[in-house]
C-alpha cells in the first residue's frame, strides 16, 4: 500500500497525487464491477438455455410416459421414467447458477459500496479543500480530517480483490480425491 | 441400510440440490446452513460422509474439517469440499486439514454421485 499521501500535509500538497491514486482505484473497481456483471451475464443465459433444454425434454419424456402407460409394454415406460429422471438430475447442474451467481452479486455489491464511500468522502474532501483555500485560518483541521476519512475510504476501495468465482458456463467442475 | 449424509453450505438452493442428488441415489442426508451448525449436527449423531461448501459465515468449510478431523468419531470419515473456489492453493489448504477430496462447482450429479459411492462405498 503506498503512504505517499499523509494526512497531515497541508491542502493543497499531494493533492495530483491522491488524485492519481484515487483513479486508478476507482478505473480498476469499475473494470472488476463490469466483468463481474458480464460474468453474471454469461452464466444465466447459459443456464438458462441449458435448463430450457432440460425442460422441453423432461416434457416430450412425460408425453411418452403417458403414451407407454397405455400400451402393454411396461419396460417402454421404465425406460421412459428412467430418461425423466436423467433430466431433472441434468437440470440440479444447471440450477446451480443461482449459488454462483449469489456470490458474484455479493462481490459487486461490496464493490459498489466501496466505490459509493469514496465518491462521498471525495465530495467532503472537495468541500473542505475548497473551504481551506478560500478561508485556510478557519479551516481547524477539517481538511486534515476530511481527508482522513477520504483515505481510509480509499484503502477499503483499493483492498476489494477479485472473486472467488471464475466460472464462466455452467460446464461441470473437476472432481479431485487427495 | 442407507448411509447417512452431512450436507454443509450456506446457499438453501445448494443444499436443495445436492439433497436431490444424492436422495436419488439411496442417500439419507441432513442439512446444515454453516461450518458451526453441521459441527454441531455432526457431534449430535455419527455421519457416513460429510459434503462442506468452504466459504460460510461463522465457520468455514476448511475450519469444520480441521475441527471434525480433531474429533475421535471423525478421523477417518470421508469429508469433501463442494465449493466454486479451485485454485490448488485452496485445494492443498483443504487436503493438508484433512479433506478426502475437492469439487468444484457446479457438480455433476453423475459424477458427484460416482465420488460419494467411491468415498463411502
Amino acid at each position: 500500500m503506498s503512504d505517499y499521501v499523509e494526512a497531515t500535509s497541508g491542502p493543497c500538497d499531494d493533492i495530483s497525487s491522491l488524485v492519481g491514486r484515487t483513479g486508478a482505484a476507482l478505473k480498476s473497481q469499475c473494470v472488476a464491477a463490469h466483468e463481474e456483471l458480464q460474468q453474471m451475464q454469461h452464466l444465466l443465459s447459459d443456464a438458462t438455455r441449458n435448463l430450457l433444454d432440460c425442460f422441453h425434454a423432461a416434457a416430450r419424456d412425460l408425453a411418452d410416459y403417458e403414451r407407454a402407460r397405455n400400451s402393454p409394454e411396461q419396460s417402454s415406460s421404465e425406460q421412459t421414467a428412467a430418461r425423466v429422471e436423467v433430466n431433472l438430475l441434468a437440470a440440479s447442474q444447471h440450477l446451480q447458477f443461482s449459488d454462483l451467481v449469489g456470490q458474484l452479486l455479493a462481490t459487486t455489491e461490496g464493490r459498489v459500496d466501496a466505490l459509493l464511500l469514496v465518491s462521498q468522502n471525495m465530495q467532503s474532501l472537495m468541500l473542505a479543500l475548497s473551504a481551506a483555500r478560500e478561508n485556510p485560518e478557519e479551516d481547524n483541521g477539517q481538511f486534515d480530517l476530511r481527508k482522513r476519512a477520504f483515505l481510509e475510504a480509499l484503502k477499503v476501495l483499493e483492498s476489494r480483490g477479485p472473486s472467488r468465482v471464475r466460472q464462466t458456463s455452467m460446464k461441470a467442475g473437476d472432481a479431485q480425491l487427495f | 441400510m442407507s448411509k447417512l449424509v452431512l450436507s454443509v453450505d450456506d446457499s438453501a438452493a445448494m443444499r436443495e440440490m445436492l439433497s436431490f442428488v444424492l436422495k436419488s441415489a439411496g442417500y439419507k442426508v441432513i442439512e446444515a446452513e454453516d461450518g458451526m451448525d453441521g459441527l454441531q449436527k455432526a457431534l449430535a449423531q455419527q455421519f457416513d460422509l460429510i459434503i462442506t461448501d468452504q466459504s460460510m459465515p461463522k465457520m468455514d468449510g476448511i475450519t469444520l474439517v480441521k475441527a471434525l478431523r480433531a474429533l475421535p468419531q471423525y478421523k477417518t470419515t470421508p469429508i469433501l469440499l463442494l465449493t466454486t473456489e479451485g485454485s490448488d492453493e485452496m485445494k492443498g489448504e483443504g487436503r493438508t486439514a484433512g479433506a478426502t477430496g475437492w469439487l468444484v462447482k457446479p457438480f455433476d450429479p453423475n459424477k458427484l454421485i460416482e465420488v460419494v459411492n467411491k468415498v463411502a462405498g
